[in-house]
């Protein structure tokens, strides 16, 4: 302090001088501080040092002194003071306040006093107390800026929080200046401080005698001027104060205190009625939470008046569609109108729970008692069949429905009540006596129409009766007497109920349920209905035993019988699912017993049965949603889907019913979209998986002969995909479990085992030079492509048994066109361990190793076969590609090289090796291998060598879309590839120089045409963001290769992507650069587009980019104008009515241009 | 000339939703889609109205029904229907639906095929648009 004691006071100086910046003051702040809180310098010292600011004449001087040692303070809040120096300050800030000049920094003084905690010592509470007494008599609140206010009330709230006992003894005093200081205040960040204030005055004086119980009605006039809150602030201020927010605060600050009860209930009352749906919204929330804070005493006058007031809210806003609300419609329907109905509903639950109490129940009583209640009821519940139910009269009827479901959800007692006075009269209406013989369903069957009105009550009813029972089980275990009258009615009456609502349900026509509305909420009712009936918990069942089964049959007879109308199928479905769900979820063991009996074994014989009535699809929709109830049910169902799929795989493969294959393709798509992602979720798939993917392994072991025909490729892909799902969802051990078995029976295949074992060197070197001569039994295919599906989908760590074995396998495959072999090796390639010890497996590959391996291999067998000899050309993949170019008697061969070459590619690219380049680079040699020399010496047959060496240089091209697209069936995601982030980007830039000088030097058109299509499937598959930055340089060869691909209708698809690149580059900036230095080439070939015929994509985006081309500047494109209204007047007779459309808008974008 | 507005408070109509044309599950790249009615009423529903910021739809100028069309024969005839009896904005209004036809229907529906008569039912005044005869009553 005592070296440079210079140094700080050029702070202050700084600081007092308020023409500086106020960054540099919040520096100059931030330094002093740090002194003082390294002790560098004692407040003492500074506040000695700073006298004379602190206390000139001159105000700005003064202000700006004060406000420094104010906001030193601030930053010292968490270093402890001792109290001598905390009472002087205070005492200073204290005085301060009077004087109006220096009050902001007198306010922040005080704030950061009062704010500091116990540890660091704190303001005494009789100081706290001279404070406020300060305040009250200094302070003009509302005279001041926002700023200022905001900080006065922050003030006030510190003091009310942190020192309420101090501040109580001011009583009146205070709750006055409180009053003066919060009336008229409109700063939203204000009124959140002071809906907060009231919120805290009301719990610091509780009593009925304190001042805040003296002043409620001026307080509550203050704050009632603000409801409901109108605030319609930009969301994008910098206030970040939203309208919730606002009315939530004063919502708290109207519920504060029980003493705003003669105010407030009154006037949400009356807003209740206003046309304003916000506020009415509003009321409902306030009224809400009142009735709750208030308390019974003081609520219970205006029972009255809140019954008749939400009673007009909720019969006037009930939406008439609820009605469907089992079907997804009433989802998107959030108005206004509902939420306020919702609103209106809640509170009328609160009102009945608060109000309500043993002995009283005046909102009850109202309820059951009003006349209007009464009448709507007579009125909707006589409404007839329902065919032309009026929008007006449903809505009445959902209110009706609402008001007594809530009324008799809230309690026991509202529960009986509602349900003694409505029940019986439904009943009646519903032509339901009750008699208590089972079949009571009287004069009603044939014409098989329930009044809707009364069937919807009474559903509604009974509904909100079981969720009650439901809530209020868990914690009393018997609330129902048995003797209640009422109960007695209910199982009286619940017999012929279930049959009424069964034969009617029965009885719908389908044609009617397909045809209307009404047939539908007649059955979603009915439906409900039934299903309520049978979910009553334990021993509350209404129903016997008797009608609970009579249920179930009716839903089982509408599931097996009715298949041909969805809707009600899937209803009754829906609602069984529901029934086992319950029975399953309160351990119902009982009534498990018949619902297995009923349902499940019907559905499982169901299932089994092949008699045609019924789809498939439905079948299987069946069955496995009844899996999904429990556990044990799904075992049964994975146990007879499993069964189904063996033995039909057994009947196609075997005996060779080829119809068979229909069944199991949609079995297997169950089984792999629904079985096992429910096992996944639940948590046991590795069991379920390992043990079907063993179980299908053996089964192939078994079958020794296959069928001739089958072979169907449907099915053949289906059975890949499930068994890459089985293998990939497993954990490690039991996919090396897997592995095991499968390699087992892969060595039983009859090209493997035809020597005896151990396989000769020899054996496997015939293999691959003579790739074709096996003659693959079918069985040999489908154990590779299963073995296949094994290892992509394997994880990186699990172990390969004999690898050389399988890579020398899957390579021959790959030879012969295999595509599963190929893929197989490329994520064998791509999950490879990098670290294998070689001291523990002695005879293991490094990866290097396994692809020079299969290269070498790959190669040199289209070598061989060409006669040609083995001389060291092995060593050089140039000359030993110009050999294989000269090939032209094998040129599937060769594509099939080329393929497999490209997923191996693909493997190595993702997971960064550098191998891909060497691979991408064959490929490109291929792409340029020239096949003309060879036609200068054989003139006679150049046709034919030519189409090899196109479609051979057309595979090439290919494999560079195979290489950079995603594929779905291998190296992805879910089969534990490995991927590195960014690779399509590396390759693409890796590849795109060379890509472009090739295309530069090549020669002959037909060896361009090749380029480019590799070309465009580099840049089409290759991520935009990248593309769009190289858009200079390959831009021009974009266009070119659009010429050029246009002339072959084969490359429509290419086509299109390459437009998509293009769009891409117009919509960029950079992008936009480099077209207008191409614009008369890009317009040229747009127009030739815009008539491309073999797709209309094509067409569309080719107007589409000369829309957005029509933002480019003025001046480039002014010329281009005539020749493009030319050609889009020609698209405005285009075939295709979505390419007419874009033309009208392209010729009105160019038009008005000018 | 009248300095008011013809019509100064027209009645309103709710706008149709875009009937969203069922795509076909199997596009036939070759087949042909014949310009129809909605294609016809898409091009001129949201024409402003000359008096009033609404659309032609919103007021029911135009109506889907009042399109007759023939693709074949290059036919097009619209009938529109002025807000009152007498609107002297309708010659404005037959101007700006054929404008805006000419602009988005091919050149062989030129010329005096597109054809908008003006109808009010009462009393079924009747104007016509062709490239010889401008203006003509009937």
């Amino acid at each position: 302090m005592d070296k440079k004691p210079s140094s700080w006071i050029s702070h202050i100086e700084a600081f007092v001088d308020s023409s500086r910046p106020p960054k540099q003051q919040a520096a100059n702040v931030d330094a002093i501080a740090a002194l003082v809180k390294n002790d560098l310098l004692t407040l003492e010292a500074l506040v000695r040092d700073m006298e004379l600011y602190l206390t000139t004449s001159d105000h700005s001087i003064r202000a700006r002194g004060i406000l420094l040692l104010a906001e030193i303070l601030n930053c010292l809040m968490s270093k402890p003071l001792d109290g001598a120096s905390i009472s002087s300050l205070v005492e200073f800030f204290t005085s301060k306040l009077a004087d109006w000049q220096v009050l902001r920094g007198a306010l922040i003084g005080c704030l950061a006093l009062l704010r500091r905690k116990k540890n660091v010592g704190m303001v005494k509470s009789s100081e706290a107390r001279a404070v406020a007494e300060s305040y009250l008599m200094n302070v003009q609140v509302q005279s001041l800026a926002v700023h200022d206010r905001k900080l006065c009330f922050e003030v006030l709230q510190c003091l009310l929080e942190v020192y309420p006992e101090a501040v109580e003894m001011l009583g009146d005093d205070l709750v006055y200046g409180i009053c003066e200081a919060i009336d008229e205040e409109k700063d939203p960040r204000c009124l959140m401080l002071t809906f907060h204030l009231v919120e805290i005055l009301a719990r610091v004086f509780p009593d009925s005698s304190g001042s805040v119980a003296s002043f409620a009605g001026d307080l509550f006039d203050i704050l009632s001027r603000y409801f409901p809150i109108y605030f319609t602030h930009p969301r994008s201020d910098d206030l970040d104060i939203t309208r919730e927010e606002l009315s939530m605060a004063l919502m708290h600050a109207f519920c504060s205190t029980p003493f705003f009860e003669p105010f407030a209930i009154p006037l949400l009352l009356e807003k209740l009625s206003s046309s304003l749906p916000l506020a009415k919204l509003d009321s409902l929330k306030y009224l809400n939470n009142c009735i709750q804070h208030y308390g019974t005493d003081r609520m219970i006058k205006h029972a009255k008046a809140i019954w008749s007031n939400l009673k007009d809210v909720i019969l006037n806003h009930s939406p008439h569609k609820t009605l469907f609300s089992t079907s997804e419609l009433a989802g998107n329907m959030e108005s206004e109108e509902n939420q306020i109905a919702k609103e209106a509903l809640i509170c009328l639950q609160t009102a009945i729970l608060h109000l309500d109490s043993l002995e009283k129940n005046p909102i009850l009583s109202f309820i059951v008692e009003d006349e209007d209640i009464e009448m709507k009821f007579g009125l909707v519940s006589n409404e007839g069949t329902g065919t032309g139910i009026s929008i007006e009269s449903r809505r009445q009827l959902s209110a009706v429905g609402n008001i007594l479901s809530v009324s008799s959800k809230a309690s026991m007692s509202g529960c009986t009540r509602v349900f003694q006075k409505f029940f019986p009269r439904l009943m009646n209406i519903l032509e339901i006596s009750a008699s208590s013989s089972s079949n009571g369903c009287n004069t009603n069957n044939g014409t098989s129409s329930l009044n809707f009105g009364a069937l919807y009550l009474c559903i509604q009813l009974l509904a909100s009766f079981r969720e009650l029972i439901l809530t209020s089980q868990d914690f009393s275990p018997q609330v129902i007497t048995v003797q209640d009258g009422w109960w007695c009615m209910l199982q009286h009456f619940s017999g012929p109920l279930a049959h009424a609502l069964g034969s009617a349900l029965m009885g719908a026509r389908s044609s009617e349920l397909v045809n209307n509305n009404t047939g539908h909420e007649h059955a979603i009712y009915e439906v409900k209905g039934l299903q309520v009936l049978a979910t009553f918990p334990g021993c509350y069942l209404p129903t016997s035993e008797d009608v609970y089964e009579y249920i179930l049959v009716i839903f089982m007879s509408i599931a097996t019988e009715r298949f041909e109308d969805a809707f009600l199928w899937k209803l009754s479905v829906k609602a069984l699912i529901e029934i086992g769900s319950f029975i399953e979820k309160y351990h119902d063991s009982y009534r498990g017993i018949s619902f297995n009996r009923i349902v499940v074994e019907r559905i499982v014989s169901l299932f089994q049965q092949d008699d045609s009535t019924m789809p498939l699809a439905l079948k299987l929709d069946a069955i496995s949603e009844i899996g999904t109830i429990g556990v044990d049910y799904m075992s049964r169902v994975i146990k007879l889907l499993e069964e189904a799929i063996l033995s039909k795989f057994l009947a196609v493969c075997v005996e060779g019913r080829l119809e068979a294959a229909e069944i199991l393709v949609p079995l297997l798509e169950c089984y792999s979209n629904r079985v096992l992602l429910w096992c996944y979720t639940s948590g046991n798939f590795d069991e379920v998986a390992m043990q079907f993917a063993l179980c299908i392994w053996n089964q192939m072991e078994s079958i020794t002969i296959f069928d001739k025909d089958a072979k169907i490729q449907d099915l053949f892909d289906r059975m890949m995909t499930t068994m890459k799902l089985l293998v990939g969802g497993c954990a490690e051990e039991n996919q090396s479990l897997i592995v095991r078995k499968a390699y087992s029976v892969l060595l039983s295949t009859s090209f493997l085992s035809e020597e005896s074992l151990p396989f000769s060197s020899s054996k496997l070197e015939g293999l691959q030079v003579t790739p074709d001569f096996v003659n693959l039994s079918w069985r040999d295919e489908w154990i590779v492509s299963l073995f296949a599906s094994v290892v992509i989908a394997l994880l990186p760590q699990t172990p390969l048994p004999d690898v050389k074995l399988l890579l020398n396998v899957l390579t021959t495959f790959l030879l012969k066109g295999h595509l599963p072999a190929a893929q197989a090796l490329a994520s064998m390639v791509n999950k490879w361990h990098v670290n294998i010890d070689k001291s523990e497996v002695p005879n293991a590959y490094t990866l290097d190793e396994a692809i020079e391996m299969i290269l070498e291999r790959s190669l040199l067998s289209v070598q061989s076969s060409s006669n040609l000899g083995k001389s060291d050309l092995l060593n050089k993949d140039e000359r030993m590609l110009s050999c294989l170019c000269l090939l032209n008697n094998n040129s599937s061969f060769q594509s099939n090289a080329v393929v497999g070459l490209a997923w191996i590619g693909k493997g190595l690219l993702m997971r960064g090796h550098e191998k891909v380049k060497e691979i991408a680079m064959l490929l490109l040699q291929y792409l340029l291998s020239n096949p003309y020399k060879e036609l200068h010496s054989d003139a006679s047959g150049s046709g034919d060598s030519l189409d090899v060496h196109t479609s051979l240089a057309t595979s090439a091209a290919d494999a560079f879309h195979v290489i950079l697209s995603d594929s779905e069936v291998c190296l992805n995601k879910n089969f534990h590839a490995m991927i590195r982030p960014l690779y399509k980007q590396r390759f693409f830039s890796s590849m795109m120089p060379v890509l472009l000088s090739s295309i530069k030097q090549s020669c002959s058109s037909s060896m361009r045409v090749a380029l480019y299509r590799a070309f465009a499937h580099v840049i089409s598959d290759a991520p935009l963001a990248a593309v769009v930055a190289e858009a200079k340089k390959i831009l021009p060869s974009l266009m070119d290769s659009l010429a050029m691909l246009s002339e072959d209708v084969l490359n429509k698809d290419l086509i299109y992507s390459l437009l998509l690149v293009l769009s891409g580059i117009l919509m960029d900036d950079n992008g936009k650069e480099a077209i207008i230095e191409n614009i008369n080439t890009v317009i040229s070939d747009l127009i030739r587009l815009i008539f491309y015929p073999h797709m209309m994509l094509v067409r569309e985006t080719a107007i589409q980019c000369l829309v957005a081309m029509s933002a480019l500047p003025h001046a480039r494109i002014y010329p281009m104008r005539p020749q493009v209204l030319r050609a889009v007047s020609k698209a405005l007779d285009d075939r295709k009515r979505v390419v007419r459309q874009e033309a009208v808008r392209c010729r009105q974008a160019w038009v008005s241009m000018a | 000339m009248v300095t008011g507005l013809i019509n100064a408070n027209p009645i309103v109509y709710e706008r149709k939703a875009r009937q969203v044309r069922s795509a076909p599950t199997n596009i036939d790249e070759y087949a042909d889609e014949p310009i129809d009615q909605q294609e016809i009423f898409d091009h001129i529903r949201d024409i402003k109205d000359p008096e009033h910021p609404y659309s032609l739809e919103e007021l029911k100028v135009v109506t889907e029904d009042s399109i007759e069309v023939n693709d074949k024969q290059s036919y097009v005839r619209v009938t529109f229907t002025p807000t009152v009896e007498h609107c002297s904005m309708a010659t404005v209004i037959g101007l700006c639906l054929r404008v805006k036809l000419m602009r988005s229907l091919p050149s062989r529906y030129k010329g005096d095929l597109v054809c908008c008569v003006i109808f009010w039912p009462s009393c079924f005044h009747q104007l016509q648009y062709a490239p010889s005869t401008k203006y003509l009553q009937g």
